[in-house]
């Protein structure tokens, strides 16, 4: 917990813009890469929450991605990267 | 795609997924790195492919997600081979296939000669059938590098070669000599001479005619410019003699005589035909059959008769190949009959005199190509009855002569001795 409070956020996020940090690398951000509106890919996720023919949710590190569409279907499924194929409608981010 | 072939080879199920917490479970597999992939949801069930090791893992996540599956669907070459274990047939001939596909591969199906322009495909596959790298020979007997050299050595105008295998096909490139040489092509010592080379040679006429000029490189020239000589006359001999402080003859050393020599000679033309000639005259129906080539061997595909009388027959030949490189010995053959009558004219004096002068023209390439230049030219056509008769003589300058092992010059002096002086 003390190594926590010396990086605090603050201090950090400064580190990473001086520095040039990705930001996905230096904060475990999720990545979320869209082709067209019928491919998607997630990376840096912890888990699905919920799998529906017209939803996904998907919980990232801070925040949960909501994907509605129809049709969808899981491509593949790694413990690093997911790929998600069907008519993409929306991306929320819900916190 | 090499992935799903991957998967493919080593087998996987589809799975129907159901139950309490089925995203737990999906979390679970993640975690616990199992790959699932082709997940979809129809109604309450959830499918997904997985590979048949990760579904042998399955059984404690269901357990801890509450979740039951039921394998749907069985993919792959395990379960292929699982299915059909029965059929022994099926696999002995997948089994004599590809013997027989391995076997093929093992030998030169096909061979490509590119960049050659003065000597044929014939010559060159002739070559080839001398030195025992033609169509159907083991791969491990062929030696590209070898072949290279041989070539090179065998046909004086290619300067150049690259010989490569690639699967069952031969490729030759060469380049040859844009220069051309002005040594005839039968003048140059005859290889088989060659090999047993330890007397010389010298230079013979091939014709009866005058010698217009005369240079010698090596030997002894016997005839001088302006000279007649015969037929088998010694124009230079490989004899050098051998003189002594005294100016006596003491021994000759051999050498293989070289000369540059230009014969003026007279060939005769003699050419004759009826007036009378039957003629093809194509009706312009023709039809095509198909079929296979194995070889020598031709199988026609069934098919019903042309109903043609006379008729020629063209095929055109398309080697199959497996892909880029490998060629099997088995062709496509497209057969084309081309129906013709057959009508009977006589020749005007135009169309004689015009056919007379295509032989002639003919004839007269022929002399050309073997390297011999034509000065004049007295040609006759004479007709007689219902048959015409060309004759005449032409006259050239040919630089040809033949080599004959030298014997006839001072047979007196025994080979020992010969080898004593050159040392």
């Amino acid at each position: 917990m003390k190594r926590r409070n010396i990086f605090s956020s603050e201090l950090k996020e400064s580190v990473v813009r001086a520095f040039d940090l990705p930001p996905d690398l230096a904060f475990g951000s999720v990545l979320v890469s869209v082709t067209g509106q019928n491919e998607l890919f997630i990376e840096n996720y912890r888990g699905i929450l919920e799998y529906k023919d017209e939803h996904i949710r998907v919980q990232a590190k801070d925040c949960r991605i909501l994907i509605v569409g129809k049709r969808l279907k899981i491509e593949y499924y790694t413990n690093e990267e997911m790929k998600i194929e069907g008519l993409i409608e929306q991306i929320i981010y819900e916190n | 795609m090499l992935l799903r072939l991957i998967k493919y080879f080593r087998g996987y199920v589809e799975v129907a997924l159901w139950g309490y917490a089925p995203e737990r479970f999906l979390n679970l597999c993640s975690n616990h790195d199992i790959l699932i992939w082709d997940l979809r949801q129809e109604g309450e069930v959830y499918y997904f492919h997985i590979s048949v090791e990760g579904f042998r893992c399955l059984k404690p996540l269901l357990k801890k997600s509450g979740t039951h599956v039921k394998i749907s669907k069985k993919n792959g070459i395990p379960f292929f081979l699982f299915r059909y274990r029965r059929r022994k047939i099926l696999f002995f001939s997948i089994f004599v296939c590809m013997m027989i596909l391995y076997t093929l591969s093992r030998f030169i199906w096909k061979i490509d000669i590119n960049g050659n322009d003065s000597v044929t495909d014939d010559s060159m596959l002739q070559f080839l059938e001398e030195k025992n790298s033609s169509y159907g020979t083991h791969i491990s007997d062929i030696d590209c590098t070898k072949l290279e050299e041989e070539i090179r050595s065998s046909f004086k105008s290619i300067i150049w070669t690259s010989v490569k295998r690639e699967g069952t096909t031969l490729t030759i490139d060469v380049q040859e000599n844009l220069v051309v040489a002005s040594q005839p092509l039968n003048a140059k010592l005859p290889k088989e001479l060659k090999e047993q080379e330890q007397k010389g040679y010298d230079l013979l006429a091939l014709h009866d005619g005058t010698i217009e000029s005369i240079y010698v490189r090596k030997g002894t020239p016997l005839v001088e410019q302006g000279d007649l000589v015969k037929k088998g006359d010694v124009l230079v001999s490989g004899a050098l003699p051998i003189y002594d402080d005294s100016g006596t003859l003491t021994a000759y050393q051999y050498c293989t005589a070289d000369a540059d020599i230009k014969l003026r000679t007279e060939y005769a033309y003699q050419d004759s035909f009826a007036a009378k000639h039957t003629e093809r005259v194509y009706s312009g129906r023709s039809e095509h059959r198909y079929g296979f080539g194995l070889g020598d061997f031709y199988i026609q595909l069934p098919w019903k008769k042309t109903g043609f009388s006379t008729y020629t027959v063209l095929d055109t030949r398309t080697q199959v190949r497996l892909c880029d490189s490998f060629y099997l010995p088995v062709y496509f053959v497209r057969r084309t009959y081309e129906e013709y009558g057959q009508e009977q004219s006589v020749y005007t004096k135009k169309e004689a005199k015009e056919h007379a002068a295509e032989n002639l023209t003919e004839f007269l390439e022929k002399l050309t190509q073997k390297g011999v230049l034509i000065l004049e030219k007295h040609v006759m056509i004479r007709t007689e009855k219902n048959k015409y008769t060309v004759s005449g003589k032409i006259t050239v300058l040919e630089n040809t002569f033949r080599y004959a092992a030298n014997g006839q010059v001072a047979d007196t002096v025994d080979e020992g001795n010969v080898e004593n002086e050159s040392e």
